[in-house]
């Protein structure tokens, strides 16, 4: 049921960037902004749109989520959101499909490493407590060597190292 | 011959002036709303810390809080009284649990960590700009917090360090904010602080002028450490005790929010915002707790109304509260002020 979810909405909204003139003007606005303006995208219109999708993006993450935790409290899956951000920024935010590939790395390389890591040991790295500063590390010395994403191949971007 | 510069003198004046009223105001008092007084004026130093990296590079840090903790726990250890550091302390190495030091080498202390902790981290964070920037010293951020909350051979771990001596009174909160602003301006108005702003203003053309942005940017990033360390060390002899807990996500954005609220280009703007957001926060903490006689708030406005009133500051006045009053805010800030790019991501971009 979850993975029809996640499929269902990551077809519409390839569907929606891809294939419509709105998706267009959004790709067109995050690009640049100023020149998307000049040649009469409605700029402000189409950022607000952004929000108004990410919100309804969100609240179905967030049903889903309820189903599967008991507990809804008001910093309910602050800390996922929190590590899906750096996923997100890890894999290359600029494009839907780094981005994504982004969210489920990080994902996974939490996984991993709390498999790996055993419960108790003493520092550093082998005990599963320091296992945010592991997946943390990891961000870090990514975000070194492809500072412009994960997934992003080279060249794509400007170079973000001074 | 030196050229007094009126409006340069303002710039400092005007900010020290804000403190000493506050912490003149706060002598007025009653002891217990003294101390509101005291944490708006350790506020003032952490954002100003902020500020001298931020503003001055206008690359965003989350870093700065971890060299906070640093400072507080460093300064916090040393001065826990001999008698009882093997109790509050069990397991840390014998150098802490052996040494037991003053207040004001607590406090030296604390920004000497932090800024030699901002210099590692800093040698390979500062080849990076923009969001990679911003998330690499969240990470930061987030390792050191995991790594204090675990590792007890460093602290107590998840427990509350306490038992610390509260010496950081009005009068020593004041100086101490007066320090942290004079460093800022002095900083800004030399050469390293120039070099830096023109990096922010056109990154190629200043590495064409012959500037080594990596270089700048450390500099600034060390000295931001240690006065983040500074403040730090300030605000655990403020508390008497802390948790890990106290200073994390929530500080991180806060304080953030105070720097951009005031305007992220000025230190006038860094104090003014530090002290306007914490002034509004404490007096509705008090409106909560029935101590104000004509406003009774239910539990929980204080949270609203302050991120309310950050999102109306905003909304109306880009630049922040003192829009800009200072060293020049960049032209390219003022032009797009309004169309919704954060200052750090304004750094022109080379055709894809």
């Amino acid at each position: 049921m979850e993975i029809a979810v996640a499929v269902g909405a990551l077809a519409s909204l390839l569907l929606l960037l891809n294939r419509t003139s709105l998706g267009l003007h959004m790709r067109a606005a995050a690009a640049d902004f100023r020149t998307a303006r000049l040649l009469g995208v409605r700029a402000n219109a189409v950022i607000s749109f952004a929000v108004l999708l990410s919100g309804v993006l969100a609240a179905t993450v967030a049903v889903i989520l309820s189903t599967d935790r008991i507990f809804v409290t008001p910093d309910f899956a602050l800390q996922d959101t929190i590590l899906v951000l750096v996923g997100v920024v890890v894999g290359g935010i600029d494009r839907l499909w780094s981005a994504t590939l982004g969210g489920f790395a990080i994902g996974f390389a939490h996984g991993a490493l709390s498999g790996f890591l055993p419960s108790t040991g003493e520092w550093p790295f082998t005990s599963g407590v320091y296992l945010d500063s592991a997946v943390f590390a990891l961000v870090i010395l990514v975000l070194l060597v492809r500072p412009g994403g994960l997934f992003v191949a080279r060249g794509q971007r400007a170079v973000e190292r001074v | 011959m030196k050229r007094i510069n009126t409006a340069g003198a303002l710039q400092l004046l005007g900010p020290v002036a804000l403190i000493a009223l506050t912490g003149l105001m706060g002598s007025f008092v009653s002891h217990a709303r003294a101390l509101e007084f005291i944490e708006a004026l350790v506020s003032v130093a952490i954002v100003v810390a902020l500020y001298v990296f931020v503003g001055n590079s206008g690359v965003l840090s989350f870093g700065q809080i971890g060299f906070f903790i640093v400072g507080a726990y460093a300064a916090g250890e040393m001065t826990v009284p001999a008698d009882a550091k093997n109790g509050v302390l069990p397991n840390v190495f014998s150098v802490i649990q052996d040494h037991t030091i003053g207040n004001e080498w607590s406090l030296v202390l604390a920004a000497g960590i932090g800024g030699a902790y901002a210099l590692v981290v800093g040698i390979p964070l500062m080849r990076l700009s923009g969001l990679a920037a911003a998330i690499a010293t969240f990470a930061v951020l987030e390792i050191t917090h995991n790594i204090v909350r675990n590792w007890e051979q460093i602290g107590p771990g998840p427990l509350t360090l306490s038992t610390v001596p509260e010496t950081t009174d009005l009068w020593q909160a004041t100086l101490g904010a007066i320090a942290v602003v004079w460093v800022a301006f002095a900083y800004q108005r030399s050469p390293l602080g120039r070099k830096l702003r023109a990096a922010r203003e056109d990154p190629f053309a200043a590495q064409a002028a012959g500037i080594d942005i990596h270089r700048q940017r450390l500099w600034a990033f060390i000295l931001s450490g240690a006065m983040a360390g500074f403040a730090g060390g300030l605000y655990v002899h403020y508390l008497g005790t802390l948790n890990v807990e106290d200073v994390y996500l929530e500080l991180t954005f806060l304080t953030l929010a105070m720097l951009v609220v005031g305007g992220i280009g000025s230190l006038s703007g860094a104090v003014v915002g530090a002290l306007v957001v914490s002034g509004l926060d404490s007096f509705l903490g008090d409106a909560e707790n029935g101590e104000v006689s004509w406003l009774h708030a239910p539990d929980g406005t204080r949270l609203v109304a302050v991120a309310a009133f950050m999102a109306v500051v905003l909304v109306f006045l880009p630049r922040g509260l003192t829009g800009g009053i200072g060293p020049a805010i960049p032209r390219a800030l003022r032009r797009v002020g309004r169309s919704g790019s954060a200052p750090w991501r304004t750094a022109p971009r080379r055709p894809e």
